[in-house]
Parts: structure tokens; sequence; C-alpha cells
């Protein structure tokens, strides 16, 4: 276990610098970050005192010795607009993000465990195709799209749910509904085909035979082992959904990390911009970490091999 | 007298002359796949010729506005002609913009896909082939760029280099090679085990022809299921970028922000919504059902449940 975990640890390190070093690339190289943090009108002068201030003129190794010192002490500077530090402002609005994020995927993974394991108990049944149309259209339609029908049916027209803001269930429910579309789709599928690989084995035979009633197998037994292959996806799902969830706060008004980005671009601030990016990059590298470690203590031979 | 052998032989034989069904016949034979299929053509057809059909008015001119006919339903009639699907919040013929609207959607999602397609087999080849510490090397990339939010870095690069369709394309395909290396790598490793492969080898053949004449051609299956389905993945991200306004820029019309348009108009014109999701629902829907069909067809554990 403990040569996983130093293994899982340094991969994730080499992540980490990537990323860091992507947006550092990324800004400094192709962009121009004093023209960045300036608004569009400012005047030359302006535009070179930036640069003197924050040093673009220096060498770049220096420039990225700069921007590592900062980003090691937790200093993601200073919001050009409301001049208050980013960090703060970026946690402020991740945790409606993960409030969300994590709404959906409960959601969307107890969905799947229903419609999953309905269609892997009698394949070729209705079940089983209702489960295949359901998982196709939800990896098809854009979750932006179906957020504009869920509204305009269900908050428009029938007068049920919030049609924007934040909080409770009825703000909730439309949006997880629209991010969730996806995610059911994707879990559904690798739940049937776990199923249906746990059906099929030894042991189960064994649970059977010694006697065991029906439902002790299915959730005891074959249950349990088919919810291995879902942790594996579960990293990826978490990031497609902080993709999506961008458009989806747009449209509900959620107050996440998402609309903070587009806020941010729309008044050009940048350091808004690199901090937000920079934040969920990072929660990702570690819920990618935390994921993989409850994998390998769930499955031995993870562990071992 | 025939021998146990020849006997099997001649059986072999007469199964041979039951020819296995083409593609074709066994398309024609699945409604479901048949009308992605024809979906597609028909999306693809129009996009092709949106130059042709405005020039023999069988289309408006996708920028010809008419404030007197603004969000009109549709078949609605204006002194321009017939709206078949209505007209936008400017006046223009919403039927003509979905069409050029598919030329950029489905353009940028080729060339993405071509691009990153080329990068992530590429990749995968030389990993899986050559193994070892390129292999690592490599593997550790796909690590890293999977490792975070694709929607942030290309907001970031969007936002730094500025948005046009270049960047546009840049962005998909850098966000997007990671799976196609992936999964090539994976099939590449079981391929080089293989006897043919060895055979290939002991005759004295070069990697690179190894690679590209032995590999490459057991892949076609496998990589054609994978496109079509990253296809679908690229239009949705597209659209979901110039939704949100980080993608294509008005005047220019792509779906993702005719949708952003016409949200604005969403309990007065249902049109401006409906038809550009719907545009952007159905292709991918057809893409993914085209993916699954290939599959179908082609493994033959699908096959024999068809």
């Amino acid at each position: 276990m403990a040569r996983y975990l130093l293994s899982r640890l340094i991969q994730s390190f080499f992540v980490l610098a990537g990323l860091i070093i992507m947006v550092f690339v990324v800004t400094r190289q192709i962009g121009d970050v004093a023209r960045l943090m300036l608004p569009v009108d400012a005047s030359q002068e302006q535009y070179l005192q930036m640069r003197r201030q924050i040093g673009a003129d220096d060498p770049i190794v220096i420039q990225f010795g700069r921007y590592l010192g900062e980003l090691l002490r937790g200093d993601f500077g200073v919001s050009l607009w409301q001049n208050v530090p980013a960090m703060d402002l970026v946690i402020g609005r991740f945790l409606p993000t993960a409030y969300l994020t994590l709404a959906t995927l409960s959601f969307s993974i107890l969905v799947a465990l229903v419609i999953g394991t309905a269609a892997a108990l009698k394949p070729g049944s209705l079940g089983d195709r209702i489960a295949t149309v359901i998982s196709i259209f939800g990896i098809s339609v854009p979750s932006f799209w179906l957020a504009l029908v869920l509204i305009t049916v269900f908050a428009v027209g029938l007068g049920m749910f919030r049609t924007s803001g934040y909080g409770g269930l009825e703000y909730l429910v439309l949006p997880v509904m629209a991010l969730s579309a996806a995610s059911v789709g994707r879990f559904a599928q690798i739940v049937k085909s776990s199923m249906l690989d746990v059906l099929t084995s030894q042991y189960l035979v064994m649970a059977r035979a010694k006697g065991l009633q029906e439902h002790v197998v299915l959730i005891r037994h074959a249950l349990r082992n088919a919810l291995l292959p879902i942790l594996t996806i579960i990293g990826d799902e978490i990031i497609g959904l902080l993709n999506g969830a961008v458009a989806i706060e747009l449209i509900f008004g959620w107050p996440g990390i998402g609309v903070l980005t587009l806020e941010a671009i729309e008044r050009r601030d940048f350091v808004v911009i690199q901090a937000c990016v920079l934040f969920v990059a990072i929660i990702v590298v570690v819920v990618n970490l935390l994921i993989d470690l409850l994998y390998a203590w769930a499955d031995p031979r993870i562990r071992y091999a | 007298m025939m021998t146990a052998s020849e006997t099997m032989l001649v059986e072999l034989d007469g199964e041979r002359r039951q020819k296995p069904p083409s593609a074709l016949s066994l398309l024609l034979h699945d409604p479901v796949a048949l009308s992605a299929a024809l979906f597609v053509i028909v999306v693809v057809l129009a996009a092709l010729s949106a130059d042709l059909l405005v020039h023999f008015d069988v289309l408006h001119e996708p920028l010809r506005q008419n404030l007197l006919a603004r969000n009109k339903p549709p078949l609605f009639e204006s002194k321009l002609g017939l709206h078949l699907l209505g007209t936008d919040q400017l006046g223009r013929d919403l039927l003509s913009r979905l069409v050029f609207g598919a030329r950029i959607s489905l353009g940028i999602g080729v060339v993405t896909i071509l691009v990153s397609g080329a990068v992530g087999v590429a990749l995968g080849l030389v990993a899986g082939y050559r193994g070892g510490r390129v292999d690592d090397v490599i593997m550790r990339l796909t690590d890293i760029q999977m490792g975070f939010p694709q929607m942030l870095l290309a907001l970031i690069v969007i936002y730094a280099a500025g948005a046009s369709v270049f960047n546009l394309i840049l962005v998909l395909a850098l966000t997007r090679w990671m799976v196609i290396a992936r999964v090539t790598r994976a099939s590449c490793l079981s391929l080089r085990q293989s006897l043919f492969v060895e055979a290939a080898r002991s005759l004295g053949a070069s990697h690179l022809r190894i690679v590209v004449l032995h590999i490459l051609p057991n892949l076609t299956a496998t990589l054609m299921i994978l496109i079509s389905l990253e296809f679908g993945r690229v239009m949705l991200a597209e659209a979901g970028l110039s939704f949100i306004g980080m993608g294509i820029q008005p005047p220019e019309a792509s779906w993702g922000l005719m949708l952003a348009q016409g949200r604005a108009y969403i309990t007065s014109a249902w049109w401006l919504v409906t038809f550009p999701g719907l545009a952007i629902a159905l292709t991918t829907l057809s893409t993914n059902l085209l993916a699954g069909w290939v599959r179908g067809v082609t493994d033959p554990r699908y096959r024999s449940r068809l």
C-alpha cells in the first residue's frame, strides 16, 4: 500500500506541475499578462508601467520562479475588479459548485444503479431497452439545452421549482436534472456491464447454492462488486460535471465558480480567472488521488499488483 | 472416401459460400442505424451545398435581416417568402441560419477530430509499439491532460489568445487527443504480441512498415467507433463554448451560439431554442448510434445479438 501511495503521490505531483506550467505558458507566452491585467482602454504608459511592476521584462526563468513562489505561499493575487484576495472569492464561489456537483453525482449514481441493474437482470427486456435509450439520449443531449427545455416545461409551464437562484431543493432539482443526464447515461452503461459480469460469476452461484435469499444475493454480493467499476470513472465524471457546470450555473444563476470565471472574463479580471482555473485543477487532482486510494482500499488486487 | 481433413475443408468451403452480409445490407436491415446514417448524410449535404441552396433561392440569405419580421413563428410568410422554421431576433431565416451553422459546427468537429485523431493515433502507436520509457512519458502526459477540467483550460486559452475558429479548434483538439491515444496504445500493445506481427518481423519488415501496414489496419474498427463517439463530444464541447460566449462570435452562426442568442426569448419564441438544440442533439445522437452500430457489426460478441 505504501508503495502504491508513493507512486500515486508522485504522479499527482507531475499532474500539478504540468498544469501550473501550462497555465504559465498560456498566459505568458500566448498572451501578454500586462495587457490581460489592464482594462482595454489603458494607455501605453500604463501598459509599460504594468510591465515593469509585474516584472514582465525579466528573463522567463525568473518570472516562472516568482510565479511559483507566489503559488506556493497560497498567494493567487488580488482581484483587479473587487480588490480582495482572489483566493477568498474563489473559495466562496466554489462551495455552491461543490454542492451542485455532489448532488448531481449522487443523484446520477442512484438512478444509474436502478436502471443499470434492471437492464442487467433481464437482457433484451423492456427495462433493458429503456435503459439503453436513456443512456444514449443522456450522452447525446447537450446539458445546457436540456436545462432550457426543463425550465420551459417545469418552471414556466407547470410552475414547479424555481427558474434561477441558489438555495434548497426547489432551486436544486432542475440544474441537477439537466446536469445529470450525461452522467446517468455513462454510469448506467458501466453498471449494466459490470452487473452482467458479476451475475455470471462463480461466487454468485455459490451464494445461491448456500441458500441465500435472492435480494441478499443481489445487494450484498452482486451490487457491492458491481460498484467497483463505478469508482474508476467517478474522477472523470467529476471533471465532466465541472465542465458542464459552467453553462448550467450561467443558465440557473447559480453563484458557482463557473459563473465567477465568466464574470471575471467579462470584467477582464485576469487574476481571478487564473485563480479559478488553478483552484479547480488542484481540487480535481486531490479528488482523483483520493478516489484512487479508495479504490485500492476497496480492491486488494490494485494494492498488490 | 474422403479423409477427415478433406471433409472439413469441404464443409469449410460450404460455409464460406454463404457470404457474410455486407456492411450496406446490415445497415439496411437496422432501421435505427439507417435513420441515423440518413440524418447525418442530409445534414452534411445541406451544409456542403449551403451556398448553392441560397443561390437557387431554396434557402434565404442567412445574414439578411428583416426587422419587420422579428421572432416570427415557423411557417411564417414574409415579403421575402416562406420561413419554414420561423425567423430569429433580427428577422433572419432560422432554417438558413441552421444550415450555415451546421457548416461551422460540423466543420469544427471534423477538423478537430482530424487533428486530435492524428496526434492521438500517432502517439498511441509509438507508445504501444515502443513501450518502455517512451510509453511511460506519453502515458504520463495523457494522465496530466486528463487530470483537469478542459472547459476551464479552454476558457483561459481562449481568453489569452482570443476567440477565433482557429483557436477554438486548437483548444478542442488539445483537450481531446488523450482518449484516442490511450485506446490506440492499449490495442497496439496486444497486437504487438500477435503472431502475424512476429511473422512480419521475422520476414525482416521494418518497424514503420509493421506499424503502418500490419497494426494500423487492425485498429480501423476500434478507431471508427471511438472517432464517431469523440465527434459527438467535440460537437457538444464546441456548442458549450459558443453558448457561454467563448466560441464562435456573431454574426457567424453556430448551433451553440444560436441557442445562446435564443435564450433571451425562450418564453416568447420557443423555436429559437428548440431547433438549434434539436440539431445538436440529433447530430450527436446519430453519431453515437452509428458508433454503437459499428461496434455491433465488427465485434462478434455483439454481432451475435443482432
